[in-house]
């Protein structure tokens, strides 16, 4: 599948913006400033570009490294930022964190519990499937939720029932601190796709063309009513599991290594070739990106608290049909 | 009027409420024609509403519980049949999510979890101790799940009717010994709000709480007390969240004296909770200490000799109510 020079530019536009996010989440959760630890990722940044092929109506579930997915659906930095900071302004008021939900634009929110995704995006195929207006789900997960037992039940029902449901397993080689290969029998986890009947695929993680095409391929077939596929990105992530932890199961030059593999130079290039960029460009979206960010901070060091009155009312709806 | 039993009041429940609405549907393992569920609806209802409409599934109980989450938020009303409640436990996490979800993201443009995780509690079955619980108190235990228990046919159709049309998730839990038991249903629809107790007996001398199976075991307790001179107020609670303590209180205020009885463990169970509020709301007007007859906190056993030594009986629970009276 092709993908359009416009949406090619989208694309290298909230690569930038997410990760200019996410630096300054890290600031935030190293400053101890930000209530709740920030999971970067820093590295991972390609997974950008599946997002940004889908539909305004569709689902995606993102992992809790979900800058990518945020960002790319179209959240404001401002209601993510003061999200983290405990502020009424926050797009869950406060009350969510890392947990973040805009139903609107078809993000409905984050299991913290690792792998609870995989049942929740069965329901959006469910939902999908059955109002037959072509919608899909897109379901992120690494190699470490990918161990839970959901995922069998997920996969196998999703074939089964052939729901629209592309699943994404972003495979950074981690579990936490646990190297993939104690805690899977195989590398390469799309090889179990074929057992579930699904088309599986593995790609580089870093290469945005490859991870776009492959992801359009598998969203336009279960757009078809052909059911789920799973494609599997190698990547890996910078920074620990979360700010602040010691990172000592691995070494300096094994991340130095991947980080000449970034997918953003890589993806600049391709661009610059195409001459669908110039190096004015680069630099005037990198300042565009910076003062999105400074803006969002302002915003929310500037918004009231969130409201703890509401605490009490916020649990169940008040409504019923 | 006429007489339908419970199953049939909950098949005409989901077959009405399907029909009112396109977004309900029914899912769960054997739900379909030919299943071994027992709530499975008529082969009717299959045929009207097909596959989709009436999902059969294989044995994924947190993929049931969790896909109707995922199904709710984005526009679906799911009916889940679980079949018997036991089988929660391995989708604990998924049902505790679905209460969790809305205000763990601060009510986020004002999402909603319109769905139903439907149970059958088949304690007293012989079931062992996988296959016979009433966890209760620890789906009352949950922020944001409501919670109701149907005794009668009336009370079944008009509750999972009021369940399918709220935008919360509820959990609706009928005892397998009331399936067969008719009633009167009216034809013409109706609705019970959630959070109204009834008295199923009028008395003076002591009020029991029951829910469930429960109801049935203390009216038999009451009748044969009032042989002895006993007089005992019957409240069947209905739902237990929302709890319609005023109706409790009232009774208590009246009799001076409060049995609770519930099929759960004892430990943390809703007697607890409901001798609590009690306590806190009507001290002075008890007259003898709360008791509360439920699972003495062990597993249950198989034999019928075992289990009846463990759950609630009718022996036990005129003994606690004669305990109030001393």
């Amino acid at each position: 599948m092709v993908i359009s020079n416009e949406v090619l530019l989208r694309i290298y536009r909230d690569m930038v913006r997410q990760r200019a996010l996410d630096y300054q989440l890290i600031k935030g959760a190293r400053s101890g400033k930000m209530l709740p630890g920030w999971h970067s990722g820093l590295g991972e940044d390609a997974i950008v570009a599946p997002v940004a092929l889908l539909r305004k109506d569709d689902y995606v579930t993102y992992t809790h490294r979900g800058a990518y997915v945020w960002i790319t659906r179209g959240m404001s930095m401002k209601e993510i930022v003061a999200e983290f900071y405990g502020k009424a302004t926050g797009c869950c008021s406060g009350y969510g964190g890392t947990h973040i939900a805009k139903p609107s634009l078809g993000i409905l929110g984050r299991s913290g519990m690792q792998g609870g995704h995989f049942p929740l995006a069965v329901g959006m195929g469910i939902t999908a499937q059955m109002k037959g207006k072509g919608q899909v789900a897109m379901m992120f997960f690494g190699d470490g939720s990918g161990t839970r037992g959901h995922l069998h039940e997920a996969f196998n029902f999703s074939s089964v029932w052939k729901l629209p449901i592309v699943w994404m397993c972003e495979n950074n080689g981690f579990s936490m601190s646990v190297k993939q290969e104690k805690t899977w029998a195989i590398r390469h986890i799309a090889k179990i796709a074929e057992n579930y009947a699904m088309p599986g695929k593995t790609v580089d993680g870093n290469d945005v063309i490859a991870v776009a095409e492959a992801a359009g391929e598998f969203i336009d077939r279960a757009r078809r009513g052909e059911g789920p596929a799973l494609l599997e990105m190698i990547t890996y992530r910078w920074r620990g599991h979360m700010e602040g932890e010691p990172m000592t199961y691995r070494t300096r030059e094994e991340v130095k290594e991947w980080q000449t593999k970034d997918p953003m130079p890589r993806f600049e290039k391709v661009l610059l070739d195409k001459g669908l960029l110039t190096q004015e460009d680069i630099l005037r979206i990198q300042k565009e990106a910076d003062d999105e960010v400074a803006e969002a901070q302002r915003f929310a060091d500037e918004s009231p608290d969130a409201n703890p009155e509401e605490v009490f009312t916020k649990i169940y709806a008040t409504s019923h049909t | 009027m006429r007489e339908i039993n419970i199953a049939q009041a909950i098949h005409e429940a989901i077959a009405e409420e399907m029909k009112r609405d396109e977004r309900v549907y029914l899912i769960g393992e054997a739900v379909a024609p030919g299943g071994v569920g027992v709530m499975r609806p008529p082969e009717e209802i299959y045929k009207e509403f097909g596959e989709f409409r009436v999902r059969e599934t294989g044995i994924i109980e947190p993929t049931l519980a969790a896909s109707s989450t995922g199904a709710a938020l984005s526009g679906m009303r799911p009916i889940v049949d679980f079949a018997m409640v036991d089988f929660m436990f391995p989708a604990w996490n998924e049902i505790y999510q679905a209460g969790l979800w809305r205000a763990g993201h601060g009510a986020a443009e004002d999402m909603k979890i319109p769905l139903v995780y439907m149970a059958g509690i088949i304690g007293y079955s012989g079931g062992g101790f996988s296959h016979s619980r009433a966890p209760i108190g620890n789906i009352w235990h949950g922020p944001g799940l409501k919670l109701a228990i149907a005794t009668t046919p009336y009370d079944a159709k008009g509750l999972l009717k009021t369940a399918i049309r709220d935008d919360n998730p509820v959990v609706f839990l009928v005892h397998r010994f009331h399936y067969p038991v008719k009633g009167p249903v009216p034809e013409e629809e109706y609705l019970i709000p959630f959070g109204e107790a009834v008295v199923r007996k009028e008395g003076t001398d002591a009020t029991i709480v029951a829910d469930g199976y429960q109801v049935t075991l203390s009216l038999e307790a009451a009748e044969d007390l009032a042989k002895e001179g006993i007089s005992v107020e019957v409240i069947d609670p209905r739902t237990l969240e929302p709890l319609d303590i005023d109706a409790i209180l009232a009774s208590v205020e009246k009799t001076g004296r409060l049995v609770v009885v519930d099929e759960d463990h004892i430990r943390c169970g809703p007697h607890a909770e409901i001798a609590f509020q009690v306590q806190e709301k009507a001290f002075k007007s008890l007259k003898a200490p709360m008791q509360r007859v439920g699972n003495l906190n062990t597993p249950i056993p198989m034999a019928k000799i075992l289990h009846e030594a463990v759950l609630p009986t009718k022996e036990k629970i005129m003994a606690a109510v004669k305990r109030t009276l001393v």
